[in-house]
């Protein structure tokens, strides 16, 4: 058997160090590395005493540290903003025993085919920090379309804006425990009755994410009354790879009834009124 | 490699590989009420409460536990001899069929009624989302959970 290595950084700078080393990889306690192959890992960095699990919230900035589990991140950052899209998209993400171990850092970093995270750090433009070969503050999107960003670095900490925002997080699951075939995540800031600016997500399509810009265009500026949602549904086209439990074509077509719904429950969220 | 565990109040040196599992130390140190089940957490057999919390085993590194870790297995809150108030409102509601689930089913009800003594049968129903059971039907489970708790505020 393969003799791995733990290390057990105490400062980030020692974890950055060991990073240097390619065959080294990063565990912040979650689940994604306990399942998978290990057989080019040498060694495996503990960040359990780095102190990464924690949400702050400085004037209008929330720092989720990249250690926090998605059962802390739901209980406190609902305490601070309860309406906050991260916290519906995460209170049901997979089951309670997973959820007290997923992290945000390795939900991120191993970049998972589905996820209930990407669309809702992706409608609030999150940023990560990063340490190791790039270092600095990097767009969510930014980080999940560049290599080199994701390669010998580690996530420290996730930043969200705390607006005041509808949102609506929507995942397709056969049973409520599964994980999704896609979600549907929109989110919305409102000038008075009218949509001041939109953003709406499909995450689990054939290019993995995609940003519904032309739904996103049309129905900025408008309140509700003037928004036709089969004219929502015609500009919502994308597609899904199929498997022996699910119809593309169907799925294609659930996406866009799943999408003018959203947009219109987040529109008729009575605690906004 | 070597680790002090604590479980069920007690220090236990333990060895293990690099690459190895909890599931699979707790198991060959004595410890056959954590149950392997579908080692991918989805079934929770395999469940044990750390630092209070429920999680599966089977995902958990050994090596990310450390001594100030508080582990918790189903032994570790009552036992044949000695049953924790839980335990005897599985078996007065005939929640318990096969066993094999149980120990899980068990530690998350016991997590949940620490946080919440008084759970709705949908509060039960999201706790216990993480436990598969394929003989009772959960119906029992629920009633178990409500019943333990109505014990519980008694005492």
């Amino acid at each position: 058997m393969k003799n791995i290595k733990w290390y057990y950084p105490v400062s980030l700078a020692e974890a950055a160090s060991l990073l240097e080393k390619k065959s080294n990889v990063p565990h912040g306690g979650g689940t994604n590395l306990s399942g998978r192959d290990l057989s080019g890992v040498e060694g495996i960095i503990c960040l359990k005493k780095l102190g990464l699990d924690y949400v702050k919230k400085d004037k209008d900035i929330i720092e989720i540290g990249a250690m926090t589990s998605y059962a802390e991140l739901v209980k406190k950052l609902g305490s601070i903003s309860p309406d906050n899209i991260l916290v519906k998209s995460l209170k049901n993400a997979a089951n309670t025993p997973c959820r007290n171990r997923i992290t945000i850092g390795g939900s991120i970093a191993f970049v998972p085919t589905w996820s209930d995270l990407i669309g809702a750090l992706l409608v609030l433009d999150a940023t990560l920090v990063l340490i190791g070969k790039k270092s600095g503050e990097f767009k969510v999107a930014d980080y999940l379309e560049q290599k080199e960003l994701q390669d010998q670095t580690l996530i420290c900490a996730m930043r969200v804006k705390n607006t005041v925002h509808r949102s609506v997080h929507y995942r397709d699951v056969k049973t409520v425990n599964d994980m999704p075939l896609f979600t549907v995540t929109t989110l919305l800031e409102l000038d008075g009755a009218c949509i001041k600016a939109a953003k709406v997500y499909i995450v689990g399509t054939t290019e993995r994410i995609t940003k519904l810009s032309e739904v996103e265009a049309y129905i900025q500026g408008k309140s509700k009354e003037k928004i036709d949602e089969i004219a929502v549904q015609d500009l919502v086209n994308v597609a899904f790879v199929g498997s022996r439990i699910t119809d593309p074509e169907y799925m294609s077509y659930k996406a866009k009834i799943e999408t003018g719904r959203a947009i219109f429950k987040a529109l008729e969220n009575d605690q906004w009124k | 490699m070597e680790v002090i565990l604590n479980v069920n109040g007690k220090p236990i040196k333990v060895e293990f590989t690099p690459e190895e599992h909890l599931l699979y130390t707790l198991r060959q140190n004595g410890f056959t009420e954590v149950k392997s089940g579908c080692k991918e957490g989805e079934c929770g057999a395999c469940l044990v409460l750390l630092n209070g919390k429920p999680v599966n085993s089977c995902l958990m590194f050994t090596a990310s536990v450390t001594e100030e870790d508080k582990l918790l297995t189903v032994k570790g809150i009552g036992d044949l001899h000695e049953p924790h108030v839980i335990q005897e409102a599985f078996v007065d509601s005939g929640a318990v069929q096969c066993g094999f689930c149980t120990p899980g089913i068990v530690l998350a009800s016991y997590a949940l009624l620490q946080e919440n003594s008084t759970p709705t049968e949908e509060e039960v129903k999201k706790a216990m989302d993480g436990n598969l059971c394929r003989c009772t039907g959960y119906v029992k489970i629920i009633e178990a959970v409500q019943l333990a708790a109505k014990r519980l505020q008694k005492k």
